[in-house]
């Protein structure tokens, strides 16, 4: 019997060049609670990969590896996109209030935004998007009308 | 024919002609024009019937104030129904249209109305048109009044919303507000400046100042320039509507007078370090005689149309006014070649009037206008005493077309009243005044009672931080101060105070006379202020003459609360993105593909799109629903459970945290084992229901139902952090990351059998209501043995990209997919609950007949307490039963109540779930009713909308009452 | 619109948040509490018109809940705390 096949988020939604949004291709998404270290709302390198501030007592870690302790492997549960880089202030000014600061080099923050919770952060340069996998397709058709606003 | 277009005057652009339509008539106009100095300049005079009388009326003013020219007005196949003209830019192509007046606005069949008006004041419609039905007039008096009609094609404009945070907020700008905000921006600081009209400037536009060296206009612009320059955010055609706490400001940008021609308006929510209130201030009128007919304008209005569009309104103009600052439109129109005359009521009308006179304007002192006359408009003005209390007391007639008047100028403190500030009278400026604030904002400018461009100028320049050179321009002489002049003290004819409602100083009294003296009542009951122009222009006339009839001072009978918005903004651009496919995220499942693929009909439930069912071709909903109840009992069903929660719960505490959470007993459930728990509201309501799964001695994983799983979350978290925060416990959502597909039915084994899996599937190894790990074709898997079917089940859950092939292999080996509509049909006959559906807010666990786990379970848990309060322990209280019509062909509707026999019929409780059920061959029904297993076995009324049945109360599992079929 | 510092978060806009009322201490145990004080611990709250305290979760960012000193007619917000860290409250 041959192994399950799996339909990659990008199949799923019809992605095209032309979108604002790009996937990101990321090795493995873990939430990890825990004690830790992370400065408030701050993404950072770690062993393997990087980190981003969830909570006090809670990380979600962008690795390959499984970290130790209460981790939960939700690789097939998250979205996780880039937002053109020409029109990510917009698109933040559009989507929810969080003012440019919070999204400088480094920082991350969950909003609300386009009325759905989600996590952006901005590393090397890039502004990044983590939304739950079953509201993709909403954040895409809300990127596309977005777009014909610029 | 009054208005005329006059050369070589104004800041229209003469090389751009533009041509519009007015009630079908082709006009032309001029870019910078607005709709209504267009039809002014086109000799327009009547624009509109009044709203109870049925008068003729004209554009009356030349801003947001506009009582009179409110025009239905189409451009690109986009419509304002209810558009202000003096806010509307021209474009070209432009259609408009008046909204009132039938069959025509000159010839109005309602005319007679005004006949009637004794019939008619304030409120007529509390004390006649009741009898026998007021409903029955009730649309028949809306339709007589006359507002625009929304269109009927969908509405296909842009509407967004942007956020934005600034340093400096400056609203307005007019001197004061440029002054600041090239001030805010000297000082290093982000500036955003907004005005409503398309060109900053404000009374710079129309005046003939000078500002270091240079005419305000060409100041004005040149600052503009600078600004962006600098980087300051210029956002014209923007209104700001509201201010909300904490400095935040609402502003609507009206983008469908953008260049790109497409219409577009934008929302924008601006949080401000600083606001800067520079929104200047809105003349009133001079209350008269007659002062309603088309031709009578505000004095300031003639002298922007004059010297803003190069618009000469009438020839020969009849000012009446009780302040100096109606004698610059004298002399404007003098120059332009008019004839004046002026009707001041102060007795000393002082330099200005006798500057005025020596240029050739006719100056009566101690004088008001009496009465005005003319078909259709105005031809002549009465002039007489200004303490005439007769309009027999007139001693002049003068033929005219136009009367202007100017009663004083209202500070514009809408925006601060609305951010918490409050008022003070004062009594020189015959105005209410800024007082005490509440945020962080700066007033600057004539809304903070400066009078003269020096004084307004240097307050924008402090208002801004001071940072920079001061704007310097010549210091005004000191006017001869205004005289309080609320209406011409005569009886009989009527003075209108508010235009766009048919107000008059007649209704004020009524409304005194009748106790409604309350500045809060006066507007209620006589719906002065209460139009869309939010008597920005009557408001203070009104409330000045109910305090001179009340005995009371100005002060003392106050002003009404002022709320959001300043002017109308549209419902679109509130909604903004928010609307059609956008307007709630909708989540998707995994093997959404493969749903569309074998052609399920998709509904929305609790958040998520769920296949409802999967009709063959040609198959009806109701068919599909039943072949599938049919076919999953007698050949297997396949259904898609993704969607369910799950939640992982991790930690040494977790046990004991859970079992303080639910209802049930969970800390006893060994790893490997689920059960089906309740979870309680502190009241003791059930909230949800699901299934725990104890997966080690610290890890659980937790199902609650589909739509709550956000909010079971959000429980546990509140409890976790604010009741029990030592515990050593964590939560988290895992639900988007697993596909859980449900496999149930008498071949259900079989299937099994063809996956390839480490995983013991033996009844041994998994009895009912167990769970597994493993590998299922290679890939990470969890197998639970539960059922929602009453069938012997299996959900297979992998990770969420390995759904959709699950879905196809299992659909491969012939079980029936079946979805949310039959899935109900199938747990109804087993009396299985559904949340939300069976038990609604007053359930309680012991009205399920499930009271076994309460006491079983020793420690305290959320609601516990609320179980045996007296409510909890009511022997009346409804319970869960299950209903049997007594045709078995009739399926009831749910919400059907069941009655009491007898002469007084009392609801005995409800149908919460009714089907026809293929596998019983009839219908059958679950229920909440009043003490109901205490009845079992009788017969009880149903009643539904005026028709009754019978049906016998029975236990609510109806199919395979052992429930041998899970382990069959 | 209210622009609320979270203690964790900075200044939010109130569109992340969720108002959980005044606090209430939890009697306890259950079993030895009146149905009057059962009553009041789920309904009765003092309600004050000017400064308050109250609970708050910041549920769309980083889901903690904090108290907060706010007053009910201004709307004026004194300060945010994490639970049991000040002197907001008991």
């Amino acid at each position: 019997m041959a192994d399950l096949a799996t339909l990659s988020i990008a199949e799923q939604l019809g992605l095209t060049e032309a979108d604002p949004l790009r996937l990101v291709a990321v090795p493995g998404q873990f939430l990890v609670s825990g004690a830790h270290d992370l400065p408030a709302n701050s993404v950072a390198d770690i062993e393997g990969g990087y980190a981003c501030w969830l909570t006090p007592r809670r990380r979600l870690v962008v690795s390959a590896t499984p970290p130790a302790g209460f981790a939960s492997d939700i690789s097939h549960g998250v979205a996780v996109f880039s937002i053109d880089p020409a029109h990510d202030t917009d698109f933040v000014a559009m989507g929810c209030a969080l003012p440019p600061t919070a999204l400088a080099e480094g920082k991350c923050a969950q909003t609300v935004f386009a009325g759905l919770k989600l996590l952006l952060y901005r590393r090397h340069g890039l502004l990044h998007l983590h939304v739950e996998r079953s509201l993709a397709p909403h954040i895409l058709a809300w990127f596309r009308q977005a777009a014909t606003a610029l | 024919m009054t208005g005329t277009r006059i050369p070589a005057i104004g800041l229209i652009d003469r090389g751009q002609k533009l041509s519009f339509r007015w009630q079908g008539e082709t006009l032309t106009g001029f870019a910078g024009d607005t709709l209504a100095s267009a039809l002014l300049a086109n000799g327009v005079r009547v624009v509109g019937r009044s709203f109870k009388y049925h008068r003729p009326r004209g554009i009356f003013a030349a801003g947001a104030e506009e009582p009179n020219a409110i025009l239905d007005v189409w451009h690109n196949s986009q419509n304002d129904p209810n558009a202000r003209a003096t806010l509307v830019p021209l474009q070209d192509g432009m259609s408009a249209r008046a909204i009132s007046g039938w069959p025509s606005l000159n010839f109005d069949a309602f005319q007679g109305l005004d006949l009637l008006h004794r019939f008619l004041p304030a409120g007529f419609y509390y004390k006649t048109f009741m009898a026998p039905d007021w409903h029955r007039y009730e649309p028949n008096i809306r339709r007589m009044a006359g507002l625009g009609t929304a269109q009927k094609t969908p509405d296909t404009r842009h509407y967004e919303t942007r956020h934005a945070q600034v340093d400096v907020l400056v609203i307005g700008a007019g001197p004061a507000g440029l002054a600041a905000a090239r001030a805010a921006a000297a000082g290093g600081r982000s500036v955003m400046l907004v005005d409503e009209n398309p060109q900053f400037g404000g009374s710079l536009l129309w005046g003939d100042a000078t500002i270091n060296g240079q005419i305000g206009t060409a100041w004005a612009r040149d600052t503009t320039a600078s600004l962006a320059a600098s980087g300051a955010q210029l956002l014209p055609n923007t209104t700001a509507f509201a201010y909300y706490d904490q400095n935040t400001i609402g502003l609507m940008e009206h983008r469908s007078h953008a260049a790109s021609g497409w219409a577009e308006d934008r929302l924008w929510s601006v949080l401000a370090a600083e606001v800067v209130l520079a929104t200047g201030a809105i003349e009133r009128p001079l209350v008269f005689p007659n002062n309603d007919r088309p031709g009578v304008m505000l004095a300031s209005a003639v002298l922007r149309y004059l010297r803003q569009y190069g618009v000469l309104v009438g020839k020969s103009v009849v000012l009446t006014t009780n302040n100096d600052s109606a004698y610059e439109t004298a002399t404007a129109l003098l120059a332009a070649g008019g004839q004046v005359a002026v009707a001041d009521v102060r007795a000393e009308p002082g330099p200005v009037a006798n500057a005025a006179q020596a240029a050739g304007a006719r100056v009566y002192a101690g004088s008001v206008v009496l009465n005005t006359g003319g078909l259709g408009g105005i031809a002549w003005a009465d002039i007489g005493p200004a303490d005439a209390t007769s309009q027999r007391n007139a001693t002049s007639r003068i033929g005219c077309d136009i009367v202007a008047s100017s009663g004083g100028w209202t500070p514009v403190v809408h925006l601060f009243s609305q951010s918490g500030g409050k008022l003070r009278w004062d009594e020189t400026l015959s105005a209410f005044l800024p007082n005490t604030g509440r945020q962080a904002h700066q007033l600057a400018g004539s809304m903070a009672g400066w009078q003269s461009l020096a004084e307004c100028l240097a307050s924008g320049h402090k208002a801004g931080g001071s940072h920079g050179e001061a704007p310097v321009t010549a210091i005004a002489r000191l006017p001869t101060p205004l005289q309080p002049y609320w209406h011409v003290p005569i009886t009989g004819a009527r003075q209108w105070l508010d235009l766009q409602n048919d107000v008059t100083v007649k209704d004020v009294g009524l409304a005194a006379r009748e106790n409604f003296q309350s500045v809060e009542h006066l507007k209620r009951y006589t719906t002065l202020g209460m139009a869309t122009d939010q008597g920005k222009t009557s408001n203070v006339n009104g409330l000045a003459v109910m305090a001179e009839l009340t005995g009371r001072t100005i002060p003392e009978t106050g002003t009404t609360t002022f709320r959001m918005p300043y002017t109308p903004v549209s419902l679109g651009a509130m909604a903004g993105m928010r609307h059609g496919d956008l307007y709630a995220p909708k989540r998707q499942l995994p093997a959404q593909s493969e749903h569309d693929a074998a052609g399920a009909l998709m509904r929305e439930y609790g958040g998520w799109m769920r296949p409802a069912c999967y009709p063959l071709p040609g198959e009806t909903e109701a068919q599909a629903v039943q072949r599938e109840a049919r076919l999953v009992r007698t050949n297997g069903g396949l259904f898609d459970g993704s969607s369910l929660g799950k939640i992982e719960v991790f930690g040494a505490d977790a046990a004991k945290f859970l079992n303080l959470i639910y209802y049930n007993e969970v800390a006893n459930l060994k790893p490997g084992r689920l059960r089906y728990v309740l979870l309680l509201r502190e009241t003791g309501i059930i909230y949800d229901d699901g299934v725990i799964a104890r997966v080690a001695e610290d890890r659980y994983l937790l199902s609650p139902s589909s739509s709550h799983t956000a909010g079971v979350l959000a429980m546990l978290e509140l409890w976790h952090q604010t009741e029990y925060p030592s515990m050593d416990v964590a939560f988290h959502d895992v639900t988007a990351a697993w596909a859980t597909i449900a496999i149930c039915g008498p071949r259900v084994r079989d299937i099994l059998a063809t996956l390839a899996t480490d995983i013991d599937l033996s009844d041994a190894a998994l009895p009912h209501m167990a769970m597994a790990h493993g590998r299922i074709m290679g890939i990470q898997a969890r197998v639970a043995r539960v059922s929602f079917t009453g069938e012997r089940s299996y959900e297979i859950s992998v990770t969420a990209g390995h759904g959709a092939a699950l879905w196809r292999h299992l659909l491969a080996q012939g079980p029936t997919p079946y979805g949310i509509e039959s899935l109900s049909i199938l747990r109804g006959e087993k009396g299985y609950i559904l949340i939300g559906t069976d038990t609604d807010g007053l359930t309680m666990p012991d009205d399920l007949g499930m009271s076994g786990p309460l006491r079983a379970k020793k420690v305290d848990f959320v609601g516990k307490r609320s179980l045996t309060t007296p409510d909890g322990a009511r022997p009346d209280r409804r319970q869960f039963v299950g209903l049997l019509p007594e045709q078995p062909g009739f399926v009831p509707m749910v919400g059907t109540h069941a009655i009491t026999d007898g002469p007084t019929r009392r609801s005995l409780g409800w149908i919460t779930t009714a089907a026809h059920s293929p596998t019983l061959g009839r219908s059958f029904a679950l229920g909440m009713i009043e003490g109901g297993r205490a009845h079992m076995g009788e017969t009880v009324t149903l009643f539904d909308r005026g028709k009754t049945s019978r049906a016998t109360i029975c236990s609510p599992v109806f199919h395979d009452v052992e429930g041998a079929k899970l382990h069959g | 619109m209210l622009n609320i510092p979270c203690p964790h978060c900075g200044p939010r806009s109130e569109y992340e948040f969720q108002f959980g009322g005044e606090p209430a201490t939890r009697p306890i145990p259950a079993s030895e509490v009146s149905d009057a004080q059962w009553s009041d611990y789920l309904y009765a709250r003092t309600n004050i018109k000017g400064r308050n305290r109250e609970l708050w979760c910041h549920s769309g960012g980083c889901g903690q809940w904090f108290l907060m000193e706010r007053d009910t007619v201004t709307h004026e917000i004194f300060r945010t705390e994490t639970i049991g860290s000040g002197t907001i409250g008991a």
